[in-house]
């Protein structure tokens, strides 16, 4: 009988312990009492860490030991640089460990696991991962404290701008990308011919959004007298997608976890994209480098669009950076690096990142993109320049470069909308463009699975 | 000495593989506990039972729990029901009965995926059904898609694992004495009396084995419909390990222990009620 009742009060010491924690929400008030208290302080915290951080000098640590890498796959420019690395320091060995998994999926659920277990890699290079859910989660470490105390990153070495991209807007940089890749969008210069009023109001962008492009100049191609022209070499699901890109804020709010898709605003587009196809407007069928074809804008990424933007014999003109709704210029998440916080070796893994930042990994021709280190940069834009250069379009490589180094100086933000959204959005919108559901079944589907997403 | 050594015997194979059911099972299934009184796995800060609080008011989680629930409720006995029909009559056919068998236990030699493509096709508002169905001017439906996702479900594991539970009852069939049923026949005895008094009573410990099994296979059902309609299904298709499959890629591992851990009380649960049904039950049979 005396054990029964040990046992029971053992019990229910035990479970006293576990639900008085569980009484977080009854604390509420408390919280909310105090919150304005806690966040003065932390904001008080937070600066005299920024002062320790000015003043705190960076100590190499000692080049020995072992830094692991995760990727999807094999990379060549990552292969180099852990090569160069390793003869470098000879006490440091580097792991590259490329997934074995063939899909993102696979790739996503092994790391997950390794994330879990704490035996994840030491740097993790993205490859369609949702990294705002892992940074959100802690998976990588604030690399602020990293940047301050390394005097190379400077503006004169580096575009600081790109370095520090996926800023935050707690200020918080988790990742940083190792070259920049974005999206550039050009109008034809035939179709402008003579349109002196759309050409005035071209030459006042420097950036253009996508929806503001196509209604730019959406008139022409329906009334021009031209034979072969397209409004855009896409087709109804990419077309979609930049549509969203540009606008996707308003149809959901990843902050407040909320949707809005299942509303005509949706469907409307949805029906106003099918109505184009129908209308054979866009030109996804066609060669893009067919010249017999023309297209009245064209989407395409950065070094190819400088070099045909400049090109004589080329029909695109007024080539500008694709901006968001709230007229961020985006890179691409997919080029962008982070580091582990449960990492037993930061300060080597830190050495190794900022070694592929530096001037020696950075002009290597393997780095298919263009450099966010300066000289990188420079050493980008010989390698393209030359690289088209044998159309003999007599292009200098010095404005080549200039027209480059003009976008670079706009990127502002990553793109760190989770993978899983788009996924979600192209599964369903295929199938409406394919007529196996209506806009409205799609946008009811999107509604319902993307809200699962937020809130499950 | 020879005595000595067989009466070891069994126990020393049952603790060879209890260590590796303990190691490989047991062990991480409490040690992951600690997960679920966590905020996440990696700041590790101590909420107590939070988690299982924040499931409960999981509109997600609360819709997979019913949806198993109902899916339990309805394919568990009906497939009991069938395959023993099904065994029934197997035994009865007196020719190549071995034939009829096999057609049965295909199913369960189809890979998951072909099968899901099959019943992609079936079903899809494309699909074989809506064919068949638009002869007699009737509508398309999305079945999977509809309010009869959950009929489709069923029918997805009953014809999945009748052969199994069927293979089980033709077993515990065959294992009971002829004398009894011609004893039977002299008395004049019909065929719903035989079934009630002689074959349900003798099949009892087969019929407890095969309703385990159907309940653990009806976990089972998920890879079908995770290929099919992927981690965002319709409604009526979203079970338990939707959500955990989908807790498990957002790296929300506490909440995904937490469910486990709701998941197995509740088939402890259940097992222990039916462990203590048929102990009753043995207990008043009169062979």
């Amino acid at each position: 009988m005396r054990k029964r009742r040990k046992v029971f009060l053992a019990l229910l010491v035990c479970m006293s312990c576990l639900l008085s924690a569980c009484g977080k929400a009854g604390g509420e008030t408390n919280i909310d009492q105090n919150t304005e208290q806690n966040q003065t302080d932390a904001s008080e915290e937070k600066d005299i860490r920024n002062d320790i951080q000015e003043v705190q000098e960076y100590v190499q640590p000692e080049m020995k030991g072992e830094i692991t890498i995760s990727c999807l796959s094999e990379n060549e420019f990552l292969s180099a640089a852990a090569k160069q690395f390793m003869d470098l320091y000879p006490d440091v060995t580097i792991t590259i460990n490329a997934s074995e998994a063939g899909t993102v999926e696979e790739y996503q659920t092994y790391l997950n696991t390794r994330i879990m277990s704490g035996k994840a890699e030491d740097i993790i290079f993205n490859s369609f991962l949702p990294m705002a859910k892992y940074s959100e989660m802690g998976v990588f470490e604030d690399l602020n404290k990293y940047i301050s105390m390394t005097p190379e990153f400077n503006d004169e070495n580096y575009f600081m701008n790109v370095l520090q991209a996926a800023r935050q807007d707690g200020g918080e940089i988790y990742m940083i990308p190792y070259m920049a890749s974005f999206s550039v969008i050009g109008f034809s210069d035939g179709l402008l011919e003579g349109q002196t009023d759309i050409r005035s109001t071209l030459e006042t962008w420097e950036k253009a959004g996508f929806s503001q492009s196509v209604n730019l100049v959406r008139q022409l191609v329906t009334e021009t007298e031209k034979k072969n022209v397209f409004l855009i070499h896409s087709n109804e699901l990419s077309y979609t997608n930049s549509l969203l890109g540009d606008s996707l804020e308003k149809f959901i709010d990843v902050e407040e976890r909320k949707v809005y898709l299942d509303n005509t605003e949706y469907i409307d587009l949805l029906n106003a994209v099918k109505e184009l196809s129908a209308q054979d407007l866009f030109g996804s069928n066609v060669s893009f480098y067919n010249e017999d074809y023309s297209f009245a804008i064209s989407k395409d990424y950065d070094v190819q669009a400088a070099y045909y933007c400049l090109a004589q014999d080329s029909d695109q003109t007024y080539c500008m950076p694709l901006m968001d709704a709230k007229g961020n210029v985006v890179i691409n998440a997919n080029y962008c690096i982070a580091l582990n916080s449960a990492s037993g070796n930061k300060d080597l893994a830190w050495e190794f990142m900022k070694y592929l930042l530096s001037e020696d990994v950075q002009t290597l021709p393997s780095l298919h993109g263009l450099a966010v280190n300066r000289q990188g940069f420079e050493a980008s834009v010989a390698r393209y320049h030359t690289f088209y250069e044998n159309n003999n379009s007599g292009i200098e490589e010095a404005e080549y470069g200039a027209l480059l180094a003009g976008w670079m100086e706009q990127v502002n933000s990553c793109d760190l909308v989770d993978p899983v959204i788009w996924d979600l959005l192209n599964a369903e919108n295929e199938k409406f463009f394919s007529g196996m559901q209506t806009a409205e079944q799609t946008a009811k589907n999107l509604q319902k699975q993307i809200d699962q997403y937020f809130n499950e | 000495m020879r005595k000595k050594w067989a009466l070891n015997l069994p126990w020393i194979m049952m603790i060879a593989s209890l260590l590796g059911f303990s190691f490989f099972y047991l062990v991480p299934f409490f040690v992951s506990f600690l997960y679920s009184i966590v905020d996440n796995p990696i700041n590790r800060e101590f909420c107590g039972l939070s988690n299982y609080k924040q499931l409960l008011q999981n509109s997600y989680f609360m819709r997979g729990l019913k949806n198993t629930a109902l899916f339990m409720a309805v394919s568990v006995p009906l497939n009991m029901v069938l395959s023993l029909g099904v065994a029934l009559v197997i035994r009865n056919i007196k020719s190549y009965s071995n034939y009829f068998s096999l057609i049965f236990l295909i199913p369960l030699a189809t890979p998951s995926a072909t099968s899901a493509f099959f019943w992609q096709n079936f079903f899809g508002l494309h699909g074989v059904l809506n064919k068949y169905l638009s002869v007699f001017h009737v509508d398309g439906i999305d079945w999977l898609n509809s309010k009869y996702g959950m009929l489709v479900m069923v029918i997805i594991f009953i014809w999945k694992n009748i052969g199994y539970n069927m293979a089980l009852f033709l077993s515990g069939l065959s294992s009971i004495p002829e004398e009894y049923y011609e004893c039977a026949d002299v008395e004049g005895a019909g065929w719903g009396w035989k079934l009630k008094h002689i074959t349900l009573v003798y099949l009892s410990p087969t019929t407890f084995l095969a309703l385990i099994m159907t309940f653990v296979n009806s976990f089972k059902v998920f890879k079908e419909i995770y290929i099919i309609t992927g981690e965002y299904p319709p409604d009526s298709l979203y079970v338990l390990q939707h959500y955990m499959n989908n807790m498990f890629l957002s790296l929300n591992y506490s909440k995904l222990v937490s469910a486990t851990y709701i998941l197995t009380a509740t088939i402890v649960l259940f097992v222990v009620c039916i462990f203590r049904a048929e102990r009753k039950f043995s207990d008043h049979l009169h062979y």
